[in-house]
Parts: C-alpha cells; sequence; structure tokens
C-alpha cells in the first residue's frame, strides 16, 4: 500500500522539558480522507505545521510521497495544498485578490479563480475585502485559496470550526466530492469526531503528543456493533418485561429508566418507531456506549 | 540561478498585488515631493533679494537646498514605516506560514519583500529629484536669479547624488527590515528604528556614532551633497554601508529560514564555523574601508591648481604667514599654475597671493603636493584643497563651536574666589578639546597628519593657558595678598608647551602666551610693549628669539605714531636679531614707514579717470588731497564710502580735493559702480595697482591717505572716515578750528 504521507517515530519539543510530539507514526494512504482526531492542545497543529515543513523537522522523519520531506521544499507545495494557520487570509484585499495572489505563486490560469469561488459559493461577495467577511466566509475562502491548483494532497486545519451546520455539510459534500473525483488525499484535522466521522476513511486519534489510534473508518464501525442505549419512558416495569424477549441485557435502572442493547446505532430509529407504535410513551433515548464516547474516553485519560 | 530569478520574479509579482491598497508606493511619492513642494512655496513667499555671489548651477543648487530634510529625517522615517509595513502584512493572520506553504522559495520570500522596499525608496529619490526640477522650473520664472547662474542639468552630479542617496538607504533598509521580519510585534521595530534615528543627531553632537552606523549614513548625502572630494564616486561611509546591508541580509535570511539564531548559525556545530568566518569576513573588509587614510610625503614639495575666474591672472605668489616673505613666486598661465620647490617649507598656513587681487590660506609644508581649485567670480573667493594636506585644509571649517564655559567665567568674573574649582572646569574642558582634536576625517575618511594634528593639539593648550593667564591676572588684581597655587592637572598642560617653539611662532594665541610668560616676574612699570621686547631680547641667541623679536619689532614699527618711536625701535633693538635676513626684511619696513613719514615726498600715482584719460596724482599740487583706496568687490569700503563723500561734501569749499582711487582690474566694474557715486569725490582707476600698493605699503584696503598741498605726505595711514578721528586730523591740516 502508498503512503502519501508518512511519520516514522516523530519526536518534537519546543523547549527541553516538554515534548509536544511522542513517537508519533501516522500512516495516511493515498487516496484516503484521514481524519485527524484529538482535544485542543494535544498537538494536531504541530503535527500539521511539521507534515506542511512550516516548522523544520530536524530528525528527518516526515516522508510525503515517500520521499522525506525536507528535500522537497518548496517544490512539493505545487502539489500539496494547505490550510493550516485557518484562516490564513489577507484581510486588506478582496476575495478575488486572495485567490488571485495564490493563483500568482502557483502559476495557475486566472479563470480558475472564478471557478474555485463558485466552487466555494463565494462568488456574490468575491470583490468585497476579506476582512468584511464572515467567520464562515473566510474559511470558505481559505479552502478556495488551498483548493486552486487541483494538489494531489490536501491539508486541513479545522477547516469546518465556526461554521454552521449548513455550512459544516455543504463543506463535507465537497471534500468528498474532490476526493472521489480527483482522487485527491485529503489529511483533515479536527477536534469534533462527529464533524468529520460521516466523511473520513481513515482516522488517527492523537491526544498529549502519543498517538491513541489509527485505523479504517470501517474498522471502527465493526468495533462498536452493539449499541447500549437508556430510554426514559412511563410505566418502565412493564416495558421492561416485554422488551426482555427480543432484546438483551434490558435491566430497569430507575423507576422510568431502562438500559438495554441495541446490535447498532442505525436501529435505534427503527426501534424507537416500533415500540411508539406499540404504545409507548418516550421521554429520552441516549447512547450510552457508542463511537463517541469511545473517543471521550480515550482522549481524556 | 535561473530559477531562483524566476522564483524570485513570481514572488514579487505576488508582493505587488499583496500590496495593493498599502499605498506603500504613493506614500513614497509624496514624501520625496514633500520638501521640494513645500521648498517652492517658501521660495515664492520670501522677499530675499539674491545677492549676484559666485554662479551656481540652479538645478543643482535647488536640490542640494531640498535634500537635507529629505535625507535626515523624511527618507529614514519612510524607510522605517515601510519595512515594518511590508513585514506586517504577513505577521497578521498567519501570511508567513501561508506562503512557506506555496512552491516558494524562502530565498524569494524574503529578497521579493526587500526588493518592493527598494523600489518604494527608489521612487522616493525619484520623486524628489522630478519634483525639485519641476519645482525650479516653474520657479524660474517667478524669483529673481543672479544672470550668472547656470541653468544646465549637471546630468554626472545629479546622477551621482541620486545613486550615492539610493546606495545610502541600503543598510538602514535592510536592518530595519530584518527587525520588522524577526519581531512580529509592529511597535518595537517601529520603536527601535525612530528612536535610533533620534538618536543620530543627538549622539553626534557628542561625537559618538561611529561611521557604519546605519541610521547615520544618509545624513552623510546632506552634510556631503558634492559627493568625494578625490573623485570616487561612493563615499566611504556609503560603500560601508552596502557591504553591511549584504551581511546583514544574508545574516536575517539564514536566520528567517531557519526560524531561529541556533538552528540559523549554531547548531549543526559546522555551522559556527561557516557562519563565524563569514562575519569575520566581514569585519575584515570593514577595517579596511573604515581604518582612516593618510598620505605619505612626496620627494619635492608642489602646489599647483587653477582659477575659474572671468578675469585672467598672470603672476601668484606663496607668502610667508609672519614675515609675509615672498617664498616662491609663479607664472599663472591660462588661469592655471604649478610651482615646484625644493626649499624646505615648516608646517603652517601659508598665504597664495593671485595677482595682488586676493588672497587663498593654504596649509602645506615640505614634500606636500597640494592642489588647489580656486573660484573668482563676482569678488566672492571658494577654494577646493586636494592632495597631500585634503584633510589639514578642511580641518578648521568642520570645527562646530563649542560653549565654553571657562571663557564665560571670564567674562562674569566667576570663580575668581575658587582657583580650584576654576582649574578643574578649565581642565576638563581642555581635555574634551584636547582629545577632540584629533578626531576629525574627511568625507573620504582621511586624517589630517601627525605634524599637523601634534599643532592643532598644541594651539588648544594654549588657548587654556591663556584662558589661565587672565584668570590668574584677574585673581592677583582682585586678591593682590592670596597666593594661587597651580594644581597637578594645570602643570600637566603647561608642560605640553614650550616656551621656544618654533613651529607656533606665527600663531597670534602663542604669542600671547609667551609674552605673559616672558613678563610675569617683570613688575617694573613701563610700557608692556617695551617691556615684551625688552624681555625677548634678554632670552639666549637663536632662531626662535629672531623671529619672535622680529615679528614683534614689525608690529611695533606698524603701530608707532611718530618717527622718532620708530627710530628708537630700530636703534635699541635691531641689533639683537642675528640673522642678516630677517634685520633687513625689517629695515626695509623701517624704511617705507619712514618715507611715507610726514613731511616726506609722496610718491607719484598714475591713474585714469572715467574717460579714459591719464591723470596724474600731482596735478592736484597746490590743494590737500585726501584718498580712499577701494575697490568694487571690497566690502568694508563699501561701507567707508558714505562717509567719505559727506565729508567731500562738507569741505567742498575748502582747499582739499576727495579722491576715490580703485584698485580694480575690471574698468567695466568700477566705471559702472563709479558713475553712480556722489560727484564731489573725483574717481579715478590705478594704472598700476602693484606699484601703488608697494610704493605705499598698502596690503589692505579700504586704506585712507592725506597728501598736502606741497606734495608731501601729511598722513599716509588715515584712520577711517566712520571714526571721528578722521575728520579732526582733515581739520587740522587744513588750519580749520577744532569742532566743540
Amino acid at each position: 500500500m502508498k503512503y502519501i504521507i508518512q511519520t516514522s517515530n516523530l519526536d518534537f519539543q519546543y523547549s527541553k522539558n516538554k515534548k509536544i510530539l511522542n513517537n508519533l507514526s501516522i500512516n495516511v494512504p493515498k487516496g484516503s480522507i484521514y481524519g485527524f482526531l484529538g482535544p485542543n492542545g494535544a498537538g494536531k497543529s504541530t503535527t500539521m505545521r511539521l507534515l506542511t515543513g512550516i516548522i523544520p523537522d530536524d530528525s528527518n522523519s516526515i516522508f510525503l510521497f515517500e520521499k522525506p520531506i525536507e528535500s522537497q521544499i518548496p517544490n512539493i507545495f505545487e502539489k500539496v495544498g494547505a490550510l493550516v494557520e485557518s484562516p490564513a487570509l489577507y484581510l486588506h484585499l478582496s476575495g478575488y485578490d486572495n485567490v488571485k495572489y495564490i493563483a500568482l505563486l502557483r502559476q495557475v490560469p486566472l479563470s480558475k479563480i472564478d471557478e474555485v469561488l463558485e466552487l466555494v459559493d463565494l462568488t456574490a461577495y468575491k470583490r468585497q475585502k476579506a476582512k468584511q467577511y464572515s467567520l464562515g466566509m473566510k474559511q470558505r475562502l481559505a479552502i478556495a485559496m488551498a483548493l486552486l491548483s487541483e494538489p494531489e494532497l490536501l491539508f486541513l486545519d479545522e477547516p469546518v470550526n465556526g461554521l454552521d451546520p449548513n455550512g459544516i455539510v455543504e463543506i463535507r459534500k465537497l471534500l468528498v466530492k474532490i476526493n472521489k473525483e480527483k482522487g485527491v488525499t485529503i489529511f483533515v484535522s479536527s477536534h469534533l469526531l462527529s464533524e468529520i466521522e460521516k466523511m473520513c476513511t481513515h482516522i488517527g486519534i492523537i491526544s498529549k503528543g502519543t498517538l491513541k489510534y489509527e485505523g479504517t473508518m470501517e474498522d471502527l464501525s465493526r468495533k462498536f456493533e452493539t449499541c447500549k442505549i437508556q430510554i426514559t419512558l412511563d410505566d418502565a416495569e412493564n416495558w421492561k418485561e416485554k422488551l426482555s424477549f427480543k432484546y438483551a441485557n434490558v435491566v430497569l435502572d430507575e423507576q422510568n429508566k431502562i438500559t438495554m442493547n441495541l446490535s447498532h446505532t442505525s436501529e435505534i430509529p427503527d426501534f424507537a418507531k416500533q415500540i411508539i407504535q406499540e404504545g409507548a410513551r418516550i421521554y429520552e433515548i441516549k447512547i450510552l456506549e457508542g463511537l463517541e464516547e469511545w473517543f471521550m474516553n480515550l482522549t481524556e485519560k | 540561478m535561473k530559477q531562483y530569478i524566476s522564483n524570485l520574479l513570481i514572488a514579487l509579482k505576488a508582493e505587488h498585488l499583496k500590496k495593493k491598497g498599502t499605498g506603500i508606493y504613493y506614500t513614497s511619492i509624496i514624501i520625496g515631493a514633500l520638501s521640494p513642494i513645500l521648498y517652492f512655496f517658501f521660495q515664492i513667499a520670501s522677499d530675499d533679494k539674491v545677492e549676484a555671489g559666485m554662479p551656481y548651477n540652479y538645478y543643482t543648487t535647488f536640490i542640494h537646498d531640498v535634500i537635507t530634510p529629505f535625507a535626515y529625517f523624511l527618507f529614514p522615517m519612510i524607510i522605517i514605516i515601510h519595512a515594518s509595513k511590508m513585514a506586517q502584512l504577513d505577521h497578521k493572520n498567519g501570511g508567513w506560514q501561508l506562503m512557506e506553504t506555496q512552491p516558494l522559495q524562502k530565498f524569494s520570500i524574503y529578497f521579493s519583500k526587500y526588493i518592493v522596499l527598494l523600489i518604494s525608496n527608489l521612487l522616493s529619490i525619484i520623486s524628489l529629484f522630478g519634483f525639485s526640477i519641476l519645482c525650479a522650473f516653474v520657479l524660474k520664472n517667478t524669483i529673481e536669479i543672479p544672470e550668472t547662474t547656470n541653468f544646465s542639468i549637471e546630468f554626472y552630479n545629479l546622477s551621482n547624488l541620486f545613486v550615492r542617496t539610493f546606495v545610502a538607504s541600503l543598510f538602514v533598509t535592510a536592518l530595519q527590515y530584518f527587525l520588522s521580519v524577526l519581531i512580529s510585534s509592529f511597535i518595537w521595530s517601529l520603536l527601535i528604528g525612530f528612536f535610533s534615528l533620534l538618536a543620530t543627531s543627538f549622539l553626534t553632537s557628542f561625537n559618538l556614532i561611529p561611521d557604519w552606523y546605519p541610521y547615520g549614513i544618509l545624513n552623510k548625502i546632506s552634510d556631503y551633497k558634492e559627493g568625494s572630494d578625490i573623485g570616487n564616486y561612493l563615499l566611504y561611509t556609503e560603500v560601508i554601508g552596502l557591504v553591511l546591508s549584504i551581511f546583514i541580509l544574508t545574516a536575517g535570511f539564514y536566520w528567517y529560514k531557519n526560524k531561529n539564531f541556533i538552528r540559523a548559525f549554531v547548531k549543526p556545530y559546522s555551522k559556527i564555523i561557516i557562519s563565524t568566518s563569514f562575519t569575520l569576513l566581514f569585519v575584515v573588509i570593514g577595517y579596511f574601508i573604515l581604518i582612516p587614510k593618510q598620505y605619505e610625503p612626496l620627494e619635492t614639495t608642489i602646489l599647483c591648481g587653477k582659477i575659474e575666474s572671468l578675469s585672467k591672472f598672470k603672476n601668484g605668489y606663496l607668502i610667508h604667514p609672519t614675515i609675509s616673505d615672498t617664498i616662491a613666486s609663479f607664472k599663472i598661465i591660462n588661469n592655471e599654475f604649478k610651482l615646484k620647490t625644493d626649499k624646505p617649507i615648516p608646517l603652517d598656513k601659508y598665504k597664495i597671493i593671485v595677482d595682488n587681487s586676493f588672497p587663498v590660506g593654504v596649509i602645506m609644508a615640505s614634500k606636500d603636493s597640494i592642489y588647489v581649485s580656486i573660484k573668482y567670480f563676482n569678488n566672492e573667493v571658494t577654494t577646493k584643497f586636494t592632495g597631500t594636506r585634503l584633510a589639514e585644509n578642511q580641518y578648521k571649517l568642520d570645527k562646530n563651536f563649542d560653549w565654553s564655559y571657562v571663557s564665560y567665567c571670564l567674562e562674569q568674573n566667576e570663580l575668581i574666589d575658587k582657583p580650584n574649582d576654576f582649574f578643574d572646569e578649565l581642565y576638563k574642558e581642555w581635555n574634551k578639546r584636547y582629545k577632540k582634536a584629533n578626531s576629525f576625517k574627511t568625507r573620504d575618511n582621511f586624517i589630517p597628519k601627525k605634524d599637523f594634528i601634534n599643532r592643532e593639539m598644541k594651539l588648544v593648550c594654549i588657548e587654556y593657558l591663556n584662558y589661565l593667564n587672565s584668570y590668574l591676572d584677574k585673581r592677583k588684581a582682585m586678591f593682590p595678598k592670596d597666593e594661587t597655587i597651580l594644581s597637578k592637572n594645570i602643570l600637566e598642560i603647561k608642560s605640553k608647551i614650550k616656551l621656544d617653539d618654533e613651529s607656533l611662532i606665527s600663531n597670534e594665541s602663542y604669542l600671547e602666551y609667551l609674552k605673559h610668560e616672558l613678563c610675569k616676574n617683570d613688575s617694573r612699570d613701563i610700557d608692556s610693549k617695551l617691556k615684551e621686547i625688552e624681555n625677548i631680547t634678554k632670552l639666549k641667541s637663536s632662531n626662535f628669539k629672531n623671529r619672535l623679536l622680529y615679528s614683534n619689532l614689525k608690529t611695533n614699527l606698524e603701530e608707532a605714531s611718530s618717527s622718532l618711536e620708530r627710530n628708537e625701535l630700530i636703534s635699541n633693538y635691531s641689533n639683537f636679531i642675528t640673522d642678516e635676513k630677517l634685520k633687513e626684511n625689517l629695515i626695509n619696513q623701517f624704511k617705507i614707514y619712514e618715507r611715507l613719514g610726514k613731511g616726506n615726498e609722496a610718491r607719484t600715482i598714475q591713474t585714469k579717470d572715467l574717460n579714459g584719460n591719464l591723470v596724474e596724482i600731482s596735478k592736484f599740487k597746490g590743494k590737500f588731497v585726501a584718498i580712499d583706496v577701494w575697490a568694487t568687490w571690497c566690502g568694508p569700503c563699501k561701507y567707508e564710502s558714505p562717509y567719505f563723500e559727506k565729508m567731500a561734501i562738507k569741505y567742498k569749499n575748502e582747499n582739499i580735493v576727495f579722491l576715490g582711487l580703485s584698485s580694480d582690474q575690471d574698468a567695466k566694474k568700477w566705471y559702472l559702480d563709479a558713475k553712480n557715486k556722489s560727484k564731489s569725490v573725483t574717481h579715478l582707476r590705478l594704472e598700476n595697482p602693484e606699484l601703488f600698493s608697494s610704493d605705499y605699503n598698502v596690503n589692505s584696503i579700504p586704506r585712507f591717505i592725506l597728501i598736502d598741498s606741497e606734495g608731501k605726505i601729511y598722513n599716509s595711514n588715515m584712520p577711517r572716515p566712520s571714526d571721528s578721528a578722521f575728520e579732526i586730523i582733515i581739520r587740522k591740516a587744513l588750519g580749520l578750528k577744532e569742532l566743540e
């Protein structure tokens, strides 16, 4: 398998006493959307900066396109797009000029500018100065700048940070689209699993500078096939007995709360529909153990 | 290489897009235009009449006038601001990281911004020159300009000034840019920049600015607008600026590239060797640029030069400062001259006299080769010296006047009761001046030779010893009973000056000091002049004594009021001079004074009148003749002539004529001037001014002579008519009643 990004036992520290990254080995396969997850301060941004060469790596343990990164800077950026310090923009310039700036540097035909602005839905605002943009627009502009030269590899640091739900969905769609259509490998960081879980093919989880988990999204979903839920409803004792026939581990927690296992999270809607039809008066259904809980546990330790 | 350049060009193009709306280029142009435009309006508003003086180039002078505020303040200020602005564009919102994730060499990133700064510098200078020429052109038609002014555009001079200004800006731009990139907060680079800029003028007055001080290099543009004395394209300060800008750019680039100092220059340790040897290389280059230069002595003594003037000159003389002896004479051909001599010439300030028209002072000694370029227009003289005494001949010009607390104390009679305090102050001030004597450098980094500096240092000592002496005199008068003990410091100063230093004998202050020292134990109550002479004669026979006695007797002869007095001086003291030549010289002087004494035959004077007819002064025999010797170029003469005319009008009915005798070479100029003067004075122009000045011992003008009705000298050196004594003498000669 070809890894487009690879680090082998990457260590990094700003000062002697405090290690920021400890023995970090990540492997990003070509063509994947790799979600790089971790809470704030885990070392995500530092990793991003190292991977993009902004911070020089003295130990030579970073490989992009299977070659050490040091030797490829800066020409490698002809096929790499990056949105690192989000959003890195020139606020005194218009949205159009910001993209034009990148177009000049990357020697992309200026006709591409409108295309990419259309893609992130900023065409109507392209003459406005970037300082008048909302946070979401700035974010989208920065993505447009990263996408402009149709890179083979895209680094996105918290790209959906500060976007409204619609915006998040649209960015997600966009990323999936360019990944599918153009085969762009995307390395995207986030501190919220839910934000990117739906689009990633691969996941790496970092906490306090060490990699806690790395694998495909499929492996991860398989790991969480059973799903423990808690239901709050009237007449819990009766329902406990009824449900015990069909489902495993049905327990009465409190007067009106039942916990039980479903085989998968995706069963919840159907399950809910069914018991409502059967006359249950439900106040709340809550997942007790799922991907999110697992992620929280992993990173809190 | 080609790749580097194309990459740099891409970055440069992108920088230009990025700086859109920041107005960097516009402000550069405005800053450049500011001083010409302000100066333009100032000129229009001012009513000052321009005196016809030395001819000058109109455009060059205009630019020279406006470049001072530009080079001193406006230009460095805008450099500091723009350097900070260019770096801030990317310090805000992570621009540096954005650029670093583009296919751009770090080299291109760092230098594209520097190039933008250089372009903005260039625009500023172009704007200054462009607006100057434009404003000057418009101004030309609105103000009065002397007709001798040259209106061509001196391309070489101006382009040289242009290039020098640009080169001088490189270092400060590189440094400010380096600081601005290094420190992400804009306030620090601005603060450091402005503070250092203000410190320049402040520290200059304390003589604390090294030649490589980045914020001072531009000042030199304004200080030395004409550029190098010796024909270099750049001044050494500009060369050092250029070299150091390369150093700071390289260092700044590697620092930026590697993000911190240690990674850039120290680790891995092999880098230490590179960075140290690189620094060392620049230290060595800098050392060779900054080390002051001195001329080596030659085999013979050469003095040559050129006179730019409308008149043609024939003869020149090199004159000794004290004895007024002609050391050498030379022919002037096509207003150029060359004098070569093997005579021993001790270091001193000599005079070159050109056709008895004007003197030019020159500091020189044996084995010097000196070229002097003289401009003589409208009776103004400017000189420029090059050659082995380049620095010496500029030395005094550059010395800015220091306020002296010691002389203030003497004037105000302060500290007379506290000798120790006074001595401390005196020593402190002396010490400062003594050290400063050695600090002079020319714009091309030449320093005076050792002999000259030693002499200058001695002169500083003498100045302060004279202060000391006048202090001691005052103290003696005010506290006759108190004894004053000189402190150790003061004795140290005294020990530096010998009482028989021949090299200083031409110096007035030294003579003053000497006389005071010679007479201080002589308490006889006689004429102080005689006391001085007597004490000199008591010295051991030496060349020094001869010279000293000679100059003293000569002054006394000149100041003597009667033939009796002169005769006594000569008969009593002239034999103490053992140098025959000096003695002969003195006797000659004596004879001239005697010949010009009252009652001697006045030698004839040949002149021409306004119509060009020959006139002999003897023609006026039977009447008293009052003569005013003047020339159109002589300022003090112009001051005296109305007083002279007033006398002529007042006494026009008496038995006296008033003559205005001009020594002008240029008959036309004289004619125009004389025509406009009062008719009560008869105007004549000397046929042979040289003969006249030797006949009547005229060394300077204005000079007033009174000849009696029998053609005999009545007074060969009258007081000036602005002095009431002039009229008293006239009345006495005419036998009129004394004025009440």
